[in-house]
């Protein structure tokens, strides 16, 4: 009704404004940035699991399911877990990041039938083989660096050759990757009798849990899960971040929502001029009410703005520090973050808003 | 006969402060007709402002009855009173009561704002009224930016905005030099003769209360008969 009062009012105060602000930036740049966390990992583990559907993912004790990057694994070892009961095949892989190309998935030509479970073709030409320095791309790998088959890319020094490109397939990791023999990648990523992760294919469906037990009872550097304990595990530390940012939520909106209110009550104090003046011309109690309601309302969604859009660089912050891009800033959590602040804004203009609300007009004005 | 526009009937307001009793008004008697041009005067602390603000409906009467164009208001609710300030009457005060964030058109425009008009519609109108009151280069100042009288002139045309009944000014000229003093009141004056609204000022300047067409006299929380 009044916004250029209260655009003046800010103005007017304009230091106030903004550390009022700032407290609701923090808080939903904080829950917005774990969410994200949760939100990402989730998109990004049902992503995975259409890949290993029916598989045992095998990688170094320790590390989380999301940092397979960091996985290291002696290669010896795909012998044993290939010797395990209900194994049909195991497919050893090692990611890499190297110059000139970036990361790049190193496998043997027989596992590509578990690695490329869902049947994805070579559109171009053929499939690497050993030794002789060749590598296949993914569809907007090639087609983003202008690649076609017969090219050849400088890795670490040493040339490669482009063999094949793969159909579109609509999914990043494959569209986007770089694939030669696991042995070539040994080599020049200096990585001999190194993988990152195994990929098993049990004999049945059933024969996943044996498989996954089995690994994790018998082996010291190893540990194994089937898709679905990874999601089970998955659940778990996403409803524990979940927990996390409620807690940080409440707290931040019980930080938030107080500093609006000691705000709101010491500008209508500030305001009992004004505000008497307001009404002696003939504003109603409901319009003062509205008025200051609006006032916290737009200093805490204006703080929520700012910190939703610094919650894309805390995300982007995540994913490098996790070298992978988990954390996604999704719709939903930006407008989760700008009605949470809005509902901190009403709950903490109310009491003063009441107040400016019930002064009396002769009350208001004797005030000097 | 002409229409009543504010009538007394036996007002009684009693203020406690700190425990103590204090009668403002003891039983006020006085009735004002529509188009009169009244000066209301006596000492300070004899009752005249809070006379006007029980009048004015910006507070209401411990005991008696107030009537506005004939209805009682002292049985009325906050949104109602709400409405008949912003209608039926327009008020000055003596310390202005401007908004200090506001420029003079804004402020002027205010009460029309607060009757649901749009904000191109009401600074229009606003910028008119300002004109006819002579502040035509001064209408997007800030009060601070303008001096004692002109703020004054602005808080005139305020009362002007929703076109109310009566204007009713509390020591409209108590914070202003003699000359500054003597203009304010020309411009009542030439309101009253222009447009014929009801002008109620309370002051305590009996030169200017002589320029009223009709003097009411109070002492004691009493009108001196």
């Amino acid at each position: 009704m009044m916004w250029e009062a209260m655009l003046r009012e800010f103005r007017r105060h304009k230091l106030r404004t903004i550390l009022t602000m700032l407290g609701v930036t923090i808080g939903i740049f904080l829950v917005t940035s774990i969410s994200s966390f949760s939100e990402g990992i989730t998109y990004y583990v049902n992503d995975q699991i259409a890949v290993t559907s029916g598989l045992v993912t095998v990688v170094e004790k320790g590390v989380m399911g999301f940092m397979i990057q960091q996985s290291e694994i002696d290669q010896d070892l795909v012998e044993d877990v290939e010797s395990i009961s209900g194994v049909e095949k195991v497919a050893p892989l090692l990611f890499a990041t190297l110059d000139g190309v970036g990361s790049v998935t190193g496998t043997t030509i027989e596992s590509e039938d578990i690695i490329r479970g869902i049947n994805i073709e070579i559109k171009e030409g053929r499939d690497y083989e050993e030794g002789q320095k060749e590598i296949v791309l993914g569809y907007t790998y090639a087609e983003r660096n202008d690649y076609v088959v017969g090219d050849t890319i400088k890795i670490e020094e040493v040339e490669f050759e482009v063999v094949g490109i793969l159909e579109e397939t609509g999914r990043d990791d494959f569209d986007n990757s770089v694939a030669m023999p696991l042995s070539d990648l040994q080599e020049i990523a200096d990585k001999e009798g190194i993988i990152s992760i195994m990929m098993v294919q049990p004999l049945t469906p059933a024969d996943a849990d044996l498989i996954e037990q089995a690994i994790n009872d018998d082996f010291d550097d190893i540990q194994a899960a089937s898709d679905k304990s990874i999601m089970n595990s998955v659940n778990e530390m996403t409803s524990q971040l979940n927990l996390m940012t409620f807690a940080l939520g409440s707290i931040a909106a019980l930080i938030s929502g107080i500093v609006i209110m000691n705000v709101m009550i010491i500008s209508v104090r500030e305001r009992r001029r004004e505000i008497g003046t307001m009404k002696a011309v003939g504003a109603t109690n409901k319009q003062i009410l509205l008025t200051i309601l609006l006032e916290a309302v737009t200093i805490s969604v204006g703080g929520a703005i700012v910190g939703v859009a610094l919650s894309f660089g805390g995300a982007s912050y995540l994913n490098m520090i996790l070298l992978q891009p988990i954390a996604l800033v999704t719709p939903r959590l930006v407008v989760q973050g700008i009605l949470f602040a809005a509902f901190i804004g009403i709950v903490s203009g109310i009491l003063p808003a009441r107040h400016a609300a019930r002064l009396s007009p002769i009350e208001a004005l004797r005030y000097e | 006969m002409k229409e009543k526009i504010f009538e007394l009937r036996d007002v009684w307001k009693t203020y406690f402060m700190k425990g103590i009793e204090t009668n403002a008004l003891r039983g006020v008697d006085m009735e004002i007709k529509k188009g009169e041009y009244v000066a209301i005067l006596g000492p300070s602390g004899c009752g005249k402002s809070t006379l006007m603000h029980v009048m004015g409906c910006l507070d209401t009467p411990t005991k008696g009855r107030v009537f506005v164009e004939e209805r009682e208001i002292s049985k009325l609710d906050d949104d109602e009173l709400a409405k008949i300030r912003r209608e039926k009457i327009g008020f000055v005060f003596q310390a202005y009561n401007l908004i200090p964030s506001l420029t003079a058109a804004e402020n002027v425009a205010l009460p029309m704002r607060f009757s649901g008009h749009g904000r191109s519609e009401s600074q229009k109108k606003a910028k008119e009224i300002l004109k006819k009151t002579g502040l035509e280069k001064r209408m997007d100042h800030k009060p601070n930016e303008l001096s004692g009288g002109e703020q004054q002139r602005v808080a005139i045309a305020r009362s002007l905005a929703n076109n109310p009944e009566a204007i009713l000014a509390d020591e409209p000229t108590g914070n202003l030099d003699t000359e500054a003093g003597r203009e304010i009141f020309e411009l009542l004056e030439d309101l009253h003769k222009k447009t014929g609204k009801t002008i109620v000022v309370v002051t305590h300047d009996i030169n200017l209360a002589k320029r009223a067409h009709r003097e009411i006299r109070m002492i004691d929380g009493k009108i001196d008969k």
